[in-house]
């Protein structure tokens, strides 16, 4: 069946049931009623039920008359108004479409212009302003929070803290942003495959003894460690935030500092993920979050 | 005649007020339903596309567990909800949901836009303990789909032929090589891999609501 019948079918269907409506209203009211008529006469209806029950005709109250008929002009003009009728569109031309487009306006006039002054604050300006710091903890609530913790400090092992003072791929304003907007994965590889047990073993204590501040110089393992380890975490353990290796030589660890957990690193590896959020946030959002963040750690 | 009289000889005739009943009652269905019947304007949107193996296999234990009673998956055209979780439910999202997940109550947060906005492994970490990186949730933790295999009764092929045959575009290739897909996958695996699937479709222009 083409679109324009059955269109045309609920058109004419719920037009017709209206003016039904509308004729047995005013039918039940208005006609004149031989029973009620009897009634008033003190005679009964013919017709006998069970015996003795008899069909008595008492009016319905008027007002229901009133009622029911603004309620079927009530239909009728909202079908004139709004979308009801088939195809119509109504008068007002009424969807939810421009409804929800109309708000969204309304919202970025609202708040458009203020958050481009936001985009043009510096950054101190903004960690001194208490209210935008609130939006931002909000900010940080909804989007950060369910990784990293309502107050940041990191969780579960997985998710690093944003309040120490180490920051795996960098921590100035710069490189928090472009974390937040593009997003990193950690590639730690496994070495399981390439070192021998022994090999795991010691370069284990290697870690072990740079988390403490040890030289590690003088170990047997040390020019291995130079040779696979070095790249990302530095010679000498401090990182390289630009390849994301760790600092090795404080005590701030992510996936657990006993040594069951640092072995299981370097022989399985790590690909910690933080997803991007460039389509998610606008830049005043992450603005306000790099703000918040770096004003967090001070 | 006029209503009063109509009325009596219903009263007095039982066929004759069945057949009114009826026809008064048929009347929503003829405006409402039968229409919509007649007209498969529904077309998938752009980017959605028939569920894999494995999100298909995830969809069934999300199902399973009871998921959609305290999440919803759709969003609907108000200012709100387009700001919290971005474009409104689209028609043509669904035409692969048999039955369709929209959920009435959000206990959880709408799902619809979940996919890739948490990390696989958060996901996971979540689904064995939501206590462990959402301290104040309520949701219940599902350590067992850790535990079990997501294609424990071999019958994920079976499932898409299902679905092949209401019209989902299956290739026969697809189906064939499903069960190979899944093997050795766990319930977590495949719940997480149905909930990254669940995107904002970017094709659908934003400012065209739900229909």
């Amino acid at each position: 069946m083409p679109f324009e019948f059955w269109s045309w079918w609920i058109a004419i269907l719920t037009l017709t049931s209206l003016f039904g409506l509308g004729w047995v209203t005013y039918s039940a009211y208005f006609s004149p009623d031989k029973r009620a008529k009897a009634d008033e006469e003190g005679a009964q209806s013919d017709t006998v039920w069970d015996q003795n029950l008899r069909e008595g005709g008492r009016p319905a109250p008027i007002w229901w008359f009133w009622l029911l008929l603004s309620l079927l002009i009530a239909s009728v003009v909202y079908l004139m108004l709004y979308p009801g009728l088939g195809v119509f569109q109504g008068a007002l031309n009424w969807s939810t479409d421009h409804r929800l487009a109309n708000r969204m306006m309304a919202y970025e006039m609202t708040f458009g212009p203020k958050r481009a002054e936001v985009l043009a604050m510096n950054y101190t300006k903004l960690q001194a302003d208490e209210d935008l710091m609130k939006i931002a903890e909000r900010l940080f609530g909804e989007h950060c929070a369910a990784c990293h913790g309502m107050d940041a400090q990191g969780q579960a092992n997985r998710f690093p803290s944003l309040t120490d003072s180490e920051w795996i791929w960098g921590g100035t304003i710069g490189d928090i942003d472009k974390t937040i907007r593009e997003g990193r994965t950690a590639n730690m590889a496994g070495w399981a495959n390439s070192f021998s047990e022994d090999e795991l073993s010691l370069m284990t204590d290697l870690v072990l003894d740079m988390n403490r501040g040890e030289s590690v110089e003088d170990l047997p393992i040390k020019p291995l460690y130079d040779a696979v380890c070095a790249t990302c975490h530095q010679a000498d353990g401090t990182g390289n935030p630009l390849l994301g290796g760790p600092d090795l030589t404080n005590d701030i660890h992510l996936y657990g500092s006993d040594r069951a957990s640092i072995k299981y690193t370097i022989a399985v590896g790590r690909n910690g993920e933080m997803p991007a959020f460039n389509t998610l946030l606008d830049d005043t959002e992450i603005k306000l979050l790099v703000a918040w963040i770096t004003k967090n750690r001070e | 005649m006029n209503a009063i009289d109509i009325h009596r000889k219903l009263e007095e005739n039982a066929g004759l007020l069945i057949f009114g009943i009826l026809l008064v009652s048929a009347i929503g269905g003829l405006v409402q339903i039968l229409p919509s019947i007649f007209q498969e304007t529904v077309e998938p949107t752009a980017e959605t596309r028939p569920y894999t193996a494995a999100e298909l296999l995830g969809r069934d234990i999300y199902i399973r567990e009871g998921c959609s009673t305290c999440h919803s998956q759709q969003v609907r055209p108000l200012l709100a909800e387009v700001i919290r979780y971005e474009a409104p439910a689209h028609a043509g999202e669904s035409v692969y949901d048999r039955p369709f997940l929209w959920g009435s109550k959000r206990t959880g947060p709408d799902l619809s836009r979940v996919g890739e906005k948490y990390t696989d492994e958060w996901q996971r970490i979540h689904l064995i303990n939501p206590r462990a990186v959402v301290p104040k949730s309520i949701m219940p933790a599902y350590p067992w789909l850790e535990r079990r295999r997501a294609n424990a009764g071999k019958d994920v092929h079976l499932r898409m032929k299902a679905l092949q045959r209401l019209g989902h575009p299956y290739t026969n290739e697809e189906i064939e090589r499903a069960a190979t897909e899944v093997a050795g996958m766990t319930e977590l695996d495949a719940i997480v891999a149905y909930l990254q699937s669940l995107k904002i479709d970017t094709s659908v222009d934003p400012s065209e609501g739900g229909h």
